[in-house]
């Protein structure tokens, strides 16, 4: 009896981790995917050694893609700074 | 340039980072800077060695930086998000309309401070960034500022209520009318019609001169000259100016020793100067992880730094055990690249600063650097680098230009009677010339920071004497909304000429028993000095001196006295 609670509580706690885990996976999929196309983006136009940029960039997407389009200018201005 | 040389790259190291924080974050934003120095990082994780180099290091940002802007395109396209939810100035006319007659409604102050505390931190939080460019549209934003600090004069106390009857009611009721109308009119044809409005209302105005009175006109004056300003054309924006006193004020503020920008910036600009310098002379492999760590583990607290110390080598420690279980298993390089992103991805989904955030980036880390070097050298270096990064993060913090969260208490209350001495300047400079109205909203906004911050710090934390400690905060709230009063009257050339240099040396007077200390020898004098002068200053500074008295009770709570 004692060890079929345990196994209950387990599972109640492994159900609850996986609820937390799949909202936390459903808010960072738009930065996921994003890392993810910009990495072989760069990965198959010019290798490897420049993925690392990918990761830069992620960094601004996913403090900027909430706040709204922007304007042209301002994505002008991070290219040409 | 970075990567010529070691003297040309620790000056890079000093400079870059110290100018981002100190440009880009504030006391309320303390992570602003952290995405531009984060890419400043990154990209010195991979000085170019060839002009080659170079050119697809610029060309693969350029690409991606086009491919964001695109990609939140269509995610504000699919989402329906305008660019900022933020309330435009006919709406805050409106709310305000509605604040207006909860005024007459005693019973419903509750009601009314909620919503306008809700008004007032959606406000305060859109202040304009550190280089503001003066236009039409900045002025308004800066008009509207002033608008909501004029009507927090009424919520500050309720002792107006015994002025409420109903030849007051009827004026804020006609108060409402014309916030209303102005609300839909603005920025169109009408508005014309609306400044005639205006002026009619302050005409007309007959009730006795007290809080309600003050408090009308003031509201109507500045709606009048927001309806001015909402007149000039916009085109004319194009020979847009730099507000240097803007500017000035701000870089003057931020250039203390004491101010949170200059220590975070020092202090990041010393940890970048000194993880770059020891990653430089290593003569080993991916030395470039010591900065990189360094720079993640400093944040903006001591607090929040200890706590980064602690948590990320414990992940780090776990991604290693991880790496080292799993990588040997991985058949080939789309099966170590598919298990990379799949670590990068989890890092995604947690939050930084936890100790299983680190466990995924370590993950990915070693897997890229695996792949140009044993697994094994790859962990040592790792878990070695990073504690190098610990030590160096851990001197900086301790021994230079510490940043507590008790210190930048002290360093906050403090800054709420500086705001006051600065007011009074600027009221002082007003009596002689048109005074830039962008310096005193900066500063209206400055203060209402700080005052949430203070109070939220005394709520959350066990602070010595917490009550009479709040209470003295709100006390400062009553004299600032006073001053506020006394700018309006000063500006609407409420003061005759002949006034003038008696109401300088007043203020003189008044600037040197309240800051940089609190001192009541001369209140007496003071308030003896007020009777002198016109009915709707005196009223105000009398109110302000009131105020000054009672604060002297709360000497003994005050952190910085």
């Amino acid at each position: 009896m004692g060890a079929d609670l345990d196994i209950c509580f387990i599972e109640k706690r492994f159900a609850e981790w996986m609820h937390r885990f799949l909202a936390a996976f459903r808010r960072a999929m738009p930065v996921i995917f994003f890392f993810i196309t910009s990495y072989f983006l760069i990965l198959l136009l010019f290798g490897l050694q420049y993925t690392i940029a990918a990761s830069a960039i992620t960094v601004f997407f996913s403090s900027r893609y909430r706040r709204g389009a922007g304007s042209v200018l301002g994505y002008l201005i991070l290219i040409f700074p | 340039m970075g990567s010529w040389n070691i003297y040309l790259g620790t000056a890079l190291n000093i400079l870059v980072p110290f100018i981002l924080v100190f440009t880009q974050s504030t006391q309320f934003n303390p992570r602003g800077y952290f995405a531009y120095a984060l890419l400043y990082v990154f990209l010195s994780l991979m000085p170019p060695v060839t002009g080659t180099d170079f050119v697809i290091e610029l060309v693969s940002l350029w690409m991606l930086t086009l491919y964001m802007a695109l990609v939140i395109w269509i995610w504000n396209r699919v989402h329906h998000n305008s660019p900022g939810a933020d309330m435009s100035i006919p709406e805050i006319l409106s709310k305000l309309a509605s604040l207006v007659l909860l005024l007459i409604h005693p019973d419903r102050k509750e009601e009314l401070e909620e919503e306008f505390g809700k008004l007032m931190r959606e406000h305060v939080a859109r202040r304009q960034s550190f280089s503001a460019m003066s236009t039409r549209d900045t002025e308004l934003e800066n008009m509207v500022s002033t608008l909501l600090q004029r009507f927090s004069y009424m919520i500050a106390d309720y002792d107006w209520h015994s002025e409420l009857d109903t030849a007051s009611a009827m004026e804020l009721r006609r108060l409402s009318s014309f916030l209303s109308e102005t609300a839909k009119y603005i920025g169109t044809p009408s508005q014309r019609d609306q400044m005639e409005h205006a002026q009619e209302l302050l005409d007309s105005m007959t009730i006795p001169e007290g809080r309600i009175r003050i408090f009308s006109r003031s509201i109507i004056h500045m709606v009048d000259f927001m309806l001015h300003t909402a007149e000039k054309d916009p085109s004319g924006d194009r020979r847009r100016s730099i507000n240097w006193h803007g500017l000035m004020h701000e870089i003057a503020v931020r250039f203390s020793s004491e101010s949170f920008e200059m220590r975070l910036a020092s202090r990041l600009a010393i940890v970048m100067a000194i993880s770059g310098i020891v990653s430089y002379l290593i003569p080993l492999s991916h030395s470039y992880w010591i900065p990189f760590n360094a720079f993640l583990l400093l944040q903006p607290s001591s607090e929040d730094s200890s706590y980064r110390m602690r948590t990320r080598p414990i992940g780090t420690f776990i991604g290693c055990i991880v790496e080292f279980a799993v990588y040997p298993l991985l058949p080939g390089l789309p099966a170590q690249i598919a298990f990379s992103l799949v670590m990068i991805s989890l890092m995604y989904c947690s939050v930084p600063g936890t100790w299983y955030h680190p466990i995924f980036s370590t993950c990915y880390a070693l897997t890229m650097a695996s792949m140009t070097m044993p697994g094994t050298t790859a962990i040592v270096l790792r878990i070695s680098y990073l504690l190098i990064a610990v030590l160096i993060v851990f001197a900086v913090n301790r021994f230079f230009l510490p940043m507590r969260k008790t210190s930048q208490f002290r360093y906050s209350v403090k800054a709420l009677f500086r705001f006051h001495n600065k007011y009074w300047d600027i009221i002082r400079r007003g009596l002689q010339a048109e005074t830039d109205l962008s310096i005193s909203t900066d500063i209206l906004s400055d203060f209402h920071m700080y005052y949430e911050d203070c109070l939220s710090y005394i709520r959350e934390n066990d602070v010595p004497s917490a009550d009479r400690l709040e209470e003295a905060m709100i006390i400062l709230w009553h004299m600032f909304s006073e001053l506020e009063q006394i700018h309006y009257l000063v500006r609407i050339k409420s003061i005759q000429s002949s006034e003038t240099g008696q109401i300088q040396d007043l203020i003189i007077a008044i600037q040197k028993d309240l800051y940089p200390i609190i001192r009541g020898e001369d209140f007496p004098d003071l308030m003896r000095m007020i009777h002198l002068q016109r009915p709707d200053i005196a009223y105000v500074m009398n109110g302000y001196l009131r105020n000054a008295e009672r604060l002297l009770e709360y000497r003994d709570a005050i952190p910085f006295l």
